[in-house]
């Protein structure tokens, strides 16, 4: 995954994706795609290990996704094989698209590893 | 006065399996969680809510709404300017109708939610320290070597920039 965006890039993107960073549990950007903002890239493993913590506290042993709801924009987290996702959207969009496509995305980055 | 008539109508909402308000400092103001959760829960799960909800405002940006995916269940967070609500779902939340319901909990029971804020027993931020044990005779007492406190009349003495003051000797004897 290279870090420049292209129009190849966005091309296969979900209606109402701006774009998406993979960073490492330690916060390092492996990759992005299209238009990030908020610097979610940053704060997407930090979310998720929080996002864990309440889902433990439940007693469910693993969280799948947490959706952030803004009012101009909406981010998805989630992590796939130690690696986060952090995607920024529209309010508009479906978060279930956005979250389907980042696992396809997950499982692709994972067979070209 | 319980807010369970206000929760009701969430609650009816097909799988919701349960609810709960938050303070705004995490404490639990009333829960409709179902079993096995008890209130007691709320201790720890009262803490990271917030922590999250916070980090996600400070770090992100003004977030009113999260949701969180687990294995089989989703937890809905809707954040209000006096409490925290959360929804607990089994599976995924119908979350256009999710979201219409819990903003008309918040603007009818606004001001019952206030009064049990207030209520609610604020979560002891320490353990109470135990009592001094008794003093025996026997007891050696050491008291700690804690520096010696200035007195008014040495700090008087010192001035103003830590120096003791001098005052110059200057005669008065001007002509000799």
């Amino acid at each position: 995954m290279s870090n420049s965006s292209s129009t190849a890039d966005t091309n296969s993107f979900p209606n109402g994706l701006y774009g998406y960073a993979v960073t490492d549990a330690g916060g390092n950007e492996i990759g992005q795609k299209g238009t990030i903002s908020h610097s979610v890239n940053e704060f997407a493993p930090y979310f998720n290990q929080l996002a864990a913590l309440v889902g433990d506290s439940l007693g469910f042993g693993e969280t799948e996704e947490i959706v952030l709801f803004g009012k101009k924009q909406n981010a998805l987290c989630i992590e796939i094989d130690g690696l986060h996702y952090g995607a920024i959207f529209k309010p508009k969009a479906s978060y279930r698209d956005i979250s389907e496509f980042l696992k396809l995305e997950g499982e692709e980055n994972d067979v070209l590893a | 006065m319980s807010l369970r008539k206000y929760f009701q109508t969430c609650l009816d909402l097909p799988n919701i399996e349960g609810a709960f308000c938050l303070s705004k400092e995490g404490e639990l103001v009333e829960s409709f969680m179902p079993p096995p959760y008890t209130d007691d829960i709320f201790q720890e799960l009262g803490t990271r809510v917030v922590t999250l909800t916070e980090a996600v405002d400070m770090s992100y940006a003004q977030t009113q709404e999260i949701l969180l995916h687990f294995e089989s269940h989703s937890l809905y967070l809707r954040k209000s300017e006096f409490c925290i609500i959360g929804i607990f779902v089994r599976g995924n939340p119908l979350l256009s109708g999710l979201k219409i319901t819990v903003n008309l909990l918040l603007k009818q029971a606004q001001a019952e939610i206030l009064q049990a804020s207030k209520n609610a027993a604020p979560r002891p931020s320490q353990p109470a320290a135990a009592p001094p044990a008794p003093v025996e005779e026997d007891d050696i007492i050491i008291e700690p070597n804690l520096p010696q406190k200035e007195t008014t009349t040495d700090h008087e003495k010192r001035g103003l920039f830590g120096r003791k003051k001098e005052k110059k000797q200057t005669s008065n004897d001007i002509w000799g």
